[in-house]
């Protein structure tokens, strides 16, 4: 084509430069809300790549598929003539309740935890993220709290979901729904306080050890090796053959036993047929633990800055 | 909260000062900084950083106060009117210039509605738009630094701090981020602090200038000023420097060689008289000759 048969302008491009924001401006709120959205996100690998969202459902879909099984197994057992809601009836197996479940998932949640933990927090302080935090309107506080409630509601999910998928799987499973609903509505609240004193526990642990170092896997195999040794000592405490309510209290020691055993035979009310420990002690030792890590996540973020 | 106001100082320090352990970072510093381009200026551990620290409610002052608009430092809303480019590594090498920039739009506290459109304005200006979807960690060093500069910017702050925002860049590159900074407070109407130890930096930038040493303010004034022309003049010739220089000598003219140039102070109708037959005299020809400007290197070299 020719300069001769070039079509005549019939517009112009402006630049119309920098234009100063003159909207709505949401302070704290915004900024805590972003940040405890942006890191639910972030710990389950939402709008990241595929590795990033492998890790947390590789950990996470067992736990859902043991709720199922549990379904599974009640269901079965319908099918071929049982009322599972009848234990003391003729049942040839003790069929695992809510309890078991708790006792099977917890274990998992906790990989599921020291795999996330770290990722919300690790990074911030690895690619130094977290000064650009802290010149914008947004406190410690805010952070750490956006941060803490975003692995909350994820271990809680991961608490309760699986028991969930329980409930309502065997709802489907008996044949007669509305009565298994009436005898069961009370494990309702039993799982949902099990699974929200576990994830505060488990939160405020994970990040008390996330925020000693910047690299996430260190943090991880801490987490891991926290957990382990700490299960494993009171094993070996007991060849001295303590006494009974000495093994018990050394028992408290292991995290596993303390987040699966423990803690929900209070909420399953199995306590004091399983242990002769005054109740008061596992909590306070609950307590402490919380609140300890919590003391310590604050202490080590008011010292870095 | 107070209400800001043109005679509301933009940055306020009151006998400011800070204490690391027996160190003292900053000694009773009182300075204000207004609108316009304001370089922080001193040499490494003046306080340059501390005090940026201070305003931006990193840590607090041992004593004295520091006011952001008249809000006292620590109030989020202070905060919020401020952008902030450290000088280290601060960017998250997985996420795109896009999607990180939008982030922290809303964590500035716009809503999530208008930060996508604020980022992607944000980087056009400073010349990443196509790149924006590209993760940061891929980037070259001089597009790292546009991008902590676009994050500084995207919530459309008041006043912007920088802390040796050419640092590692080349000379082009030097230039390009100083363009720019000038462009931000020219153009877009966002106040600039520019700390920095890079003297060339201020000159070639800053409107008014805080000096810095030794945690004291040692001149707060305006570049221009500063920068004035002096009664030094310099002349530097092509050929016969030793005779010029003996021919000044005796004509009982002070100079002194500085480089390839010979300055001669305290010039008046008499003495310019004097160099120009010392000139004539040893046939020395002129390569350059003028009234020597100050610089702000200067400073340095008083007190």
């Amino acid at each position: 084509m020719t300069s001769d048969q070039q079509p005549e302008r019939t517009g112009t491009v402006f630049d119309i430069g920098y234009q100063s924001y003159a909207g709505e401006r949401e302070g704290r709120s915004r900024a805590w809300k972003t940040m405890l959205w942006d890191s639910v996100k972030n710990g389950m690998g939402i709008g990241r790549g595929g590795w990033a969202k492998f890790l947390p459902w590789l950990v996470l879909s067992p736990t859902i598929a043991t709720g199922l099984v549990f379904a599974a197994i009640g269901a079965f057992f319908e099918q071929i003539g049982f009322d599972v809601d009848e234990t003391e009836n003729g049942l040839p197996v003790d069929l695992p309740g809510h309890l078991e479940l708790t006792a099977v998932i917890s274990f998992m949640i906790l990989i599921f935890a020291a795999f996330v933990g770290p990722e919300l927090v690790c990074p911030d302080r690895r690619n130094r993220v977290i000064h650009l935090y802290f010149v914008r309107p947004i406190t410690l506080f805010d952070y750490l709290g956006a941060r803490w409630c975003a692995l909350f509601i994820l271990l809680l999910l991961a608490s309760i979901l699986p028991h969930i998928t329980y409930w309502i799987g065997l709802l489907f499973g008996v044949a007669d729904s509305l009565g298994h609903a009436q005898d069961n509505w009370l494990n309702i609240p039993r799982f949902i306080g099990n699974g929200i004193v576990f994830a505060i526990f488990t939160t405020s642990f994970t990040i008390a050890i996330s925020s000693m170092t910047d690299r996430r896997m260190i943090a991880t195999l801490i987490i891991i090796g926290v957990i382990m040794i700490a299960s494993i000592a009171p094993g070996i405490i007991s060849i001295f053959n303590p006494s009974d309510t000495v093994a018990e209290l050394i028992n408290l020691v292991g995290l596993i036993d303390l987040s699966s055993n423990v803690v929900p035979s209070i909420f399953f009310d199995t306590y004091a047929e399983a242990y002769d420990l005054n109740i008061a002690v596992p909590i306070a030792w609950m307590i402490l633990l919380t609140g300890g890590s919590i003391a310590a996540t604050w202490r080590f973020y008011q010292a870095q800055r | 909260m107070a209400v800001s106001n043109s005679s509301t100082p933009l940055l306020e320090a009151r006998d400011l000062t800070k204490l690391y352990g027996n160190v003292q970072a900053l000694d009773a510093a009182s300075f204000t900084v207004g609108p316009g381009i304001t370089g922080l200026l001193g040499p490494n551990g003046a306080g340059k950083s501390t005090a940026i620290r201070i305003f931006l409610g990193l840590t607090s002052a041992t004593s004295g106060s520091a006011l952001v608009m008249g809000d006292d430092t620590r109030d989020p809303y202070a905060r919020s009117r401020l952008g902030y480019m450290p000088e280290h590594d601060c960017l998250p090498p997985n996420q795109s210039a896009a999607n990180f920039l939008t982030h922290m739009a809303e964590v500035s506290g716009i809503p999530p509605s208008r930060s996508r459109a604020l980022a992607a304005d944000t980087l056009r200006h400073v010349g990443l738009f196509e790149e924006r979807y590209r993760p940061i960690g891929g980037y070259s060093t001089g597009m790292k630094q546009r991008v902590k500069l676009a994050q500084a910017l995207v919530h459309d702050p008041v006043l912007i701090l920088l802390d040796e925002p050419t640092a590692g860049l080349d000379p082009t590159g030097r230039t390009e981020m100083l363009n720019l900074i000038r462009r931000i407070a020219r153009e877009f109407g966002i106040s600039v602090v520019l700390s920095t130890h890079l003297m060339q930096d201020v000159e070639r930038t800053c409107d008014n200038i805080v000096l810095l040493d030794l945690g004291r303010v040692k001149e707060a004034s305006d570049v221009a000023s500063l920068t004035e022309e002096t009664e030094i003049i310099y002349v530097e010739v092509a050929n016969n420097r030793d005779q010029f220089t003996t021919e000044l000598t005796t004509r009982n003219v002070e100079h002194t060689s500085e480089g390839v140039s010979i300055s001669i102070p305290d010039v008046d109708g008499a003495k310019f008289d004097a160099v120009r037959d010392a000139l004539v005299a040893s046939e020395a020809r002129i390569v350059r000759m003028g009234p020597r400007q100050r610089a702000l290197i200067d400073l340095f070299r008083t007190n």
